[in-house]
């Protein structure tokens, strides 16, 4: 139990990293001046983002530590 | 194999590093033949999570390549009559539904059948709202920059595919919600949702790059 409160509190965690890095690359955008630090800010957040989600979210991790995340419920 | 038992635990450690990488225990299975029926649902497991993520990488291709028609066609150009509320919208709207999926998926690891049931129906529900989203931004589209245009063949093809995947995603997630409702997944073995849910999350990062890629560079 104490477990899953942990790994709800981490999604919890990704989720809004999620969003403020979304938000503030919008934000970048349509108050900065076109231009190439501007096309670099986005890419920075772009794979910020899919980095999370692939880390957390999609458990990449399982593909070379495979005892980490069971298959079988863990209670 | 003949000759495959004389080889060293090292060569075919590199042999099969080199084929497919798969974690070290499974190479030991391999090898150790004795051991493959031991552990057999973990290899399967390991080997179907592989798969998928080999998947995964060929759908990044397909997505790349239609990324990168965009910049070839039209460079760093934007049109300025894109509806910007309704892209950041539905960009927030996925990422509430990663974390929905998530939720589903820790739910059926820990056997919680109603955790699971209702993220997924959320989470099902918040793709559905996404696609009437895509829906009504291609009602404005079509008279912004029709499919003839360049920005409207990439735009009409880069959120169409996208929209198709989100749709597969959906179907996925009820065959879920649907077997999750007759308890296929409280023997314990949960992969159907682990793979749907993966392949949700895969969704999202596509949205990730797709969308600053129409609604943001310039």
């Amino acid at each position: 139990m104490k477990e899953l409160q942990s790994r709800l509190r981490l999604g919890w965690f990704v989720f809004v990293a999620l969003v403020v890095l979304t938000v503030a690359e919008y934000y970048v955008v349509t108050t900065s001046p076109p231009g190439a630090i501007t096309i670099a800010m986005l890419l920075v957040f772009q794979f910020a983002d899919a980095g999370l989600i692939i880390w957390y979210f999609m458990h990449v991790s399982q593909l070379w530590r495979a005892h980490d995340a069971p298959q079988q419920r863990t209670t | 194999m003949p000759g495959w038992t004389h080889k060293t635990d090292e060569t075919v450690q590199h042999m099969s590093d080199f084929v497919l990488p798969l974690p070290k225990h499974e190479t030991a299975v391999a090898v150790h033949g004795a051991a493959v029926h031991e552990h057999a649902p973990a290899s399967s497991l390991s080997r179907n999570r592989v798969g998928l993520w080999w998947f995964i990488l060929s759908e990044c291709f397909l997505f790349l390549a239609f990324i990168s028609a965009r910049y070839y066609l039209l460079g760093l150009e934007r049109p300025a009559e894109l509806n910007q509320a309704l892209g950041l919208g539905l960009s927030l709207l996925l990422l509430v539904s990663s974390l929905t999926a998530y939720r589903a998926e820790l739910g059926a690891q820990h056997g919680d059948r109603r955790r699971l049931l209702r993220n997924t129906a959320t989470t099902i529900l918040l793709g559905l709202v996404f696609l009437m989203g895509v829906g009504y931004e291609w009602s404005e589209a079509l008279v912004h920059f029709p499919p003839s245009e360049a920005f409207g063949t990439v735009f009409f093809s880069l959120t169409g595919l996208h929209a198709f995947h989100v749709l597969s995603g959906v179907v996925l997630l009820a065959l879920v919600y649907w077997n999750a409702r007759r308890g296929r997944y409280d023997s314990g073995s949960i992969w159907g949702v682990e793979a749907s849910v993966k392949y949700w999350h895969f969704v999202d990062v596509a949205w990730v790059f797709i969308y600053p890629t129409l609604y943001l560079v310039r």
